[in-house]
């Protein structure tokens, strides 16, 4: 019991150190040893964040060393929540993978699985570590391995990944130099450790630098707007459980980063509003921005793109507003987006794989063909422009309210236009669904998808349901518990 | 706006290099003794690492055991690398610039001279990285290194030789073998959990040693671990970037 903190990371990452030598055996061994990594993640999450909600924090000392001599692994409700939220989406990715993976060769499924293990042991051990450094080791793990799985598309894959990868590694590069300069001015790296010692000379401006970098870095890992530039192809060309996955959990986790360094480390509440006004006013651009770029796409997955850019602007919007409504608003966001962005990829993507059509044209009739699938699809993206009693109202509501309490108009003004953009953009597509006739030629296999991979959609498209009627008890239970006291 | 937006493609980079210098002025002296880093968490380092760790080197003090959790990250991002080229590369069959694995390629480059001189040559670079893994805890060095030092001596049997006279170490074996480092080192980590001590705390290995030594022991388990990881990733990468997949 003591040890769940570690174990968080520990068992996919041993699972993907196995998953080599299981995909000797077959594939369908590989996949078995993916599935266990991620239940194995999840349940040691679920362990740890209940242990954390009955208000202890749980610290862990790798190595027995104690911090900041050591790595300290620290497990609060904030980082339980989101631990427990990336390995519940992986695990509904592990899922969809397999009908996905069927046809791969043994060495093949094996590399693909090994490598998800490590996304998930990447993104586990950012949410779960009370250290700079480690931060930055498992951001090169999670990236490293996102560029591999989102590459193994094909080759306009590998072309937009490229371009990823360049712009992420400067972004890690960025990061790196903020801690470099952090480190210098402290001489710690333990992230509590250096919140104690950073009052003795936060006037300096190697912090004002230091801070800076890691902004720009985290914000780059994030795609905030203007940084956002490696997304949309990216996440266009992308195999579909791979982005399923990191467009769910992925950029969240940098913005939680984000979060846990400017409040817990800086404690960005107290401090002056004008900096994080700037990050505000970036945010607005994004929101506004993602939704109009959304609005022209005529490709279903590259509009999800743009309006994920748009959403990641939601998020920082409340982290720069800051006020602990607008934080509640902006950690609720992160995961209602996360389930519903989950849920629309899935949809898409296995639309894509069934019926090889990505057009928002090819959607025509598809209402009849899929029904089921289309359901969670409506759902999300429902939840997506924020009709009640979608888990997406109940976010946005938080934010709009914030920003009315702040006297931020213009941030209010922004997530309501934004709102009707996303009901021109989404209801596009939904017209086609359900009030179009079927174009797509009568050759194709168009039975319902497969049920490992309609299971998963399934459960996200309830989720967000769920997430939206019990909304009153997540926040009160499991979001304001990770508000900075 | 193409051409515009490339022509001012360094104004980025300048500002961003002149913010730093500027900020740069406000850093601590180089070597300060009264600066922030070296008061607060390092004196101990300084001071304790050899009776602590065992190791005299504190620089292999700090990473293979008071930051260990650190460098098995940094080991996964080596194996992690390795992944990704073999998923990446290996996805384009058949091979287009070289030959596949099965067929042999004798004496692709070299001679009789080269492959002479290459002989003479392996033994002691295989053994100089053995040093260099095994002395890291007194002398620069470790398991990176030396890992490196060693995946140039299988490397030049590749150049040398070609495939099929060297080791028939096929990417399939090279992955596996990564993962056995790794495996090392975590499960270094994993048998303290046994003995309820706390992950990578190699105070609770059940071998016949005690305080510094066994720690020091600790270190040296996990230095091979990233040996072995390092060794493999390094061939690895090198095999899919010369030939085609298997596939």
């Amino acid at each position: 019991m003591e040890h769940t903190p570690i174990l968080i990371v520990l068992v996919p990452l041993t699972s993907a150190l196995l998953i080599p030598f299981l995909a000797m055996g077959g594939g369908r061994f590989a996949r078995a040893g993916l599935l266990f990594a991620t239940a194995g993640s999840l349940l040691s999450s679920i362990l740890a964040l209940r242990a954390s909600l009955e208000g202890e924090v749980l610290s862990y000392h790798v190595g027995g060393w104690p911090p900041p001599w050591g790595i300290e692994i620290v497990i609060d409700p904030l980082s339980g929540v989101m631990a427990t939220l990336v390995s519940f989406l992986a695990v509904l990715a592990a899922f969809y993978s397999g009908p996905y993976l069927s046809g791969w060769t043994a060495r093949r499924t094996g590399t693909f699985c090994s490598l998800f293990a490590l996304l998930v042991t990447g993104l586990q051990g950012i949410v779960v570590t009370g250290d700079l450094f480690n931060l930055y080791v498992f951001l090169e793990i999670s990236s490293i391995s996102a560029y591999a799985l989102l590459s193994s598309g094909g080759s306009k894959s590998v072309v937009a990944v490229f371009r990823y990868l360049l712009i992420g590694t400067v972004a890690a590069s960025f990061y790196l130099i903020g801690v470099g300069y952090l480190y210098a001015m402290t001489g710690t790296l333990n992230m509590a450790d250096m919140a104690a010692r950073l009052p003795e000379t936060s006037d300096s401006p190697v912090i004002v630098v230091a801070v800076s970098f890691i902004v720009i870095g985290l914000a780059i890992k994030a795609a905030l707007f203007p940084l956002h530039g490696w997304l949309p192809d990216t996440y266009t060309y992308a195999p579909g459980p791979v982005i399923g996955f990191v467009a769910a959990v992925m950029t969240k986790v940098s913005a939680y980063a984000l979060y846990r360094i400017l409040f817990y480390v800086f404690v960005a509440g107290t401090g002056p509003r004008e900096p994080l006004l700037l990050l505000g006013w970036a945010s607005v651009i994004a929101v506004v921005a993602g939704s109009l770029m959304a609005l022209a796409q005529k490709d279903v997955q590259r509009m999800l793109a743009y309006s994920s850019i748009g959403q990641m602007g939601y998020i920082m919007l409340g982290i720069a507003i800051g006020t602990p409504l607008a934080l509640t608003g902006a950690l609720l966001h992160v995961v209602n987006h996360a389930v519903m962005k989950g849920c629309l990829f899935m949809v898409v993507n296995g639309v894509q794989w069934r019926l090889g059509v990505f057009r928002v044209r090819d959607f025509a009739g598809m209402g009849r063909r899929l029904p089921l699938t289309m359901a969670a699809f409506t759902v999300a993206a429902l939840s997506m422009i924020g009709l009640p009693p979608t888990a997406g109202f109940f976010s946005k509501y938080y934010l709009a309210l914030a920003a009315l309490e702040s006297g931020y108009i213009p941030f209010l003004a922004a997530l309501i236009l934004s709102s009707l953009l996303g009901a021109v953009y989404f209801f596009r597509v939904l017209e086609k669904v359900y009030l179009s006739p079927e174009n797509v030629e009568k050759t194709r296999d168009t039975s319902e998808l497969p049920l490992p991979m309609l299971a998963p959609i399934l459960t996200l498209a309830v989720l967000v349901l769920l997430l939206g009627v019990f909304n009153q008890t997540v926040v009160t239970e499991l979001i304001q518990p990770g508000l900075p006291s | 706006m193409q051409q515009l937006l490339q022509r001012i493609a360094w104004l980025p980079f300048v500002a961003a290099a002149a913010i730093l210098f500027y900020a740069a002025r406000d850093l601590p002296t180089m070597a300060d003794p009264n600066a922030p880093a070296s008061t607060h968490v390092s004196p101990r380092y300084i001071e304790s690492a050899l009776e602590e760790t065992g190791a005299s080197n504190m620089v292999t003090a700090v990473l293979a055991d008071y930051r260990a959790y650190d460098t098995l990250g940094e080991t996964v991002v080596i194996l992690t690398a390795g992944l990704a080229c073999l998923l990446v590369l290996g996805a384009f069959t058949p091979a287009r610039s070289g030959p596949t694995e099965k067929e042999a390629m004798p004496y692709e480059f070299g001679s009789d001279i080269v492959d002479a001189t290459s002989r003479l040559l392996i033994p002691f670079i295989i053994l100089f990285a053995l040093y260099v893994v095994v002395h890291g805890h007194t002398s620069p060095g470790g398991g990176f290194q030396g890992g490196a030092i060693c995946a140039a001596a299988i490397i030049l049997v590749r150049l040398v030789r070609g495939r099929a006279p060297g080791l028939k170490l096929l990417p399939t074996y090279t992955v596996a073998i990564g993962s056995i480092g790794v495996l090392v080192y975590t499960g270094t980590g994993l048998v303290s959990l046994f003995f309820e001590k706390n992950f990578l705390d190699y105070s609770g290995l059940p071998l016949p040693f005690h305080g510094g030594h066994l720690r020091e022991m600790g270190s040296l388990s996990v230095e091979t671990g990233v040996f072995i990881t390092v060794t493999a990733v390094m061939v690895l990468i090198f095999d899919v970037l010369t030939m085609g997949s298997e596939e």
